[in-house]
């Protein structure tokens, strides 16, 4: 009688197909979390990139927050301004504002910023100047005095 | 950013609006022209001189207690309030004195000239309170919306009116980033930004200005005998500041206070109570400050301490730091007469 021939693996068939099923399976999730992780660091570039452009564009603008009390007291100093010096004053804002732009785009973030402040600046001045020089209720930019007597 | 002044008749004298820049009204423009509006509007709730209005209606009626609008009570408060902070001085219930003593319609006439009834006038006392204290009577019910007191007692509107109207409109007007409301002679000031706003203070004989503040905020008012003054039928000069004991115009030694306050009302009260009280009494009235103005043309600017009270300077005696010059030359300051 022919002796049985034992076919016997080193693990069996079973064990084999789950050891590459957990390779598969840590392959896959490994491939998952580089998706997620290149996901997560571009939409976070993207905020920062759109965050830090929306302060660009703010600020070459003209609409700096921070310098809507400074332009109220240069106003107040341009009371006497003519409407020609306005539209000069106007017009010099412009082409600042377009150098800023240029220089922003080549020069680094801070000194983008510095330029555009200037423009800012300038531009609100002009602004208070000309609602000033075109309304026609309209009193001084600095506040009217009020006189106070008996009545 | 832009100002807007709008200056109008009312109240029996001149209203002037300044707004600048925008708000919760509105433009400058716009938030000016509501502001107008509404003081014409409660003008004429509140006059005495039109049969028609809240507070004729009030004064004719035969009850005791009387339903009246949420700002009519609101001003019977202030009234009584006013009385017991003046100690009675600044007595709202002399409507029927008032009448008596010859305003009792709307006053256009030409004013007599400051000087010449100051020479008619009766010799110079302090005022007093009225001895029956009938301010007292006056009570309100808010909750109920009436107002209780003796059928017959005539409640003038009078300055106080003005001061609620100024604090009335302020509130308002608060969110603009800077405003001043003059309700005649009751001006409050504000603004979301603080701006300071001179406010002068004009002599009552020859309109020069006697004093300038620089405020952001509050109110300023000012009492005087010199606009609306008139001769009765005895040839007597009489006008609308009446001495509650006696009923009759008062010529205290002052002829114009301006008051400062955190409130018109209380500045109205403060300016009122000041000249009644007379020279000696004036300056103790004048907690936040303000301007007095004598009869012999003479003026004396009164500054508050950190505290609200006048301040103290070393060795005057007096208790307050007073300027003293002369109102019709406009010379300030002076040493002390």
């Amino acid at each position: 009688m022919a002796p049985e021939f034992a076919t016997s693996p080193a693990l069996p068939a079973r064990d084999y197909d789950a050891k590459r099923l957990v390779r598969e399976r840590l392959r896959a999730r490994k491939t998952r979390v580089r998706t997620l992780r290149k996901r997560i660091a571009a939409v976070l570039l993207a905020a920062f990139v759109a965050l830090w452009l929306g302060i660009y564009i703010q600020l070459v603008s003209g609409h700096d927050p921070s310098l809507v009390a400074s332009a109220a007291r240069k106003a107040t100093v341009a009371t006497t301004v003519s409407t020609r010096n306005t539209a000069s004053t106007t017009s010099t804002a412009a082409t600042a504002a377009a150098a800023a732009a240029k220089a922003a785009a080549a020069k680094a973030a801070a000194a983008t910023k510095a330029a555009a402040a200037q423009v800012a600046t300038a531009s609100a001045s002009t602004t208070a100047a000309t609602s000033t020089g075109t309304t026609g209720n309209t009193g001084s930019s600095s506040a009217t005095a009020v006189t106070t007597r008996s009545s | 950013m832009t100002e807007v002044v709008r200056s109008f008749p009312c109240l029996g004298s001149q209203c002037t609006v300044i707004v600048r820049g925008s708000g919760s009204l509105g433009s400058p423009a716009q938030a000016a022209a509501m502001v107008e509006a509404r003081l014409l509007a409660l003008h004429a709730q509140f006059t005495r001189f039109e049969p028609g209005s809240e507070l004729s209606t009030l004064n004719a009626d035969a009850r005791d207690t009387v339903e009246v609008s949420p700002l009519m009570a609101r001003f019977a408060e202030a009234a009584r309030s006013a009385a017991t902070a003046s100690g009675g001085l600044v007595d709202a219930t002399l409507g029927s004195e008032i009448a008596r003593a010859g305003y009792a319609h709307h006053f256009d006439a030409e004013p007599v000239p400051l000087s010449a009834a100051l020479a008619l006038a009766p010799p110079r006392r302090a005022a007093a309170p009225h001895p029956q204290a009938r301010w007292r009577a006056l009570t309100v019910d808010r909750r109920a919306g009436t107002i209780t007191r003796p059928a017959g007692l005539r409640i003038d509107s009078g300055g106080i009116a003005k001061g609620l109207f100024a604090d009335v409109l302020a509130g308002a007007l608060f969110s603009h980033p800077s405003f001043a409301v003059d309700c005649g002679g009751d001006l409050r000031l504000g603004g979301a930004e603080g701006e300071r706003r001179p406010v002068l203070v004009e002599s009552p004989f020859d309109g020069s200005t006697l004093h300038r503040f620089e405020l952001s905020g509050g109110a300023v008012a000012t009492s005087g005998i010199g606009r609306r003054s008139w001769l009765d039928e005895a040839g007597r000069p009489a006008h609308h500041l009446l001495d509650p004991s006696t009923g009759r115009p008062a010529f205290t030694g002052i002829v114009q206070v301006t008051a400062r306050a955190p409130t018109a009302v209380e500045a109205e009260m403060r300016s009122k109570a000041a000249l009644l009280a007379g020279p000696d009494g004036a300056p103790s009235r004048l907690h936040h400050g303000g301007v007095v103005v004598y009869d012999d043309a003479s003026f004396r600017v009164i500054t508050p301490a950190a505290g609200g009270a006048p301040r103290q300077r070393p060795g005057s005696g007096s208790g307050l730091r007073a300027c003293r010059g002369s109102a019709t030359r406009a010379r300030w300051p002076s040493s002390r007469p």
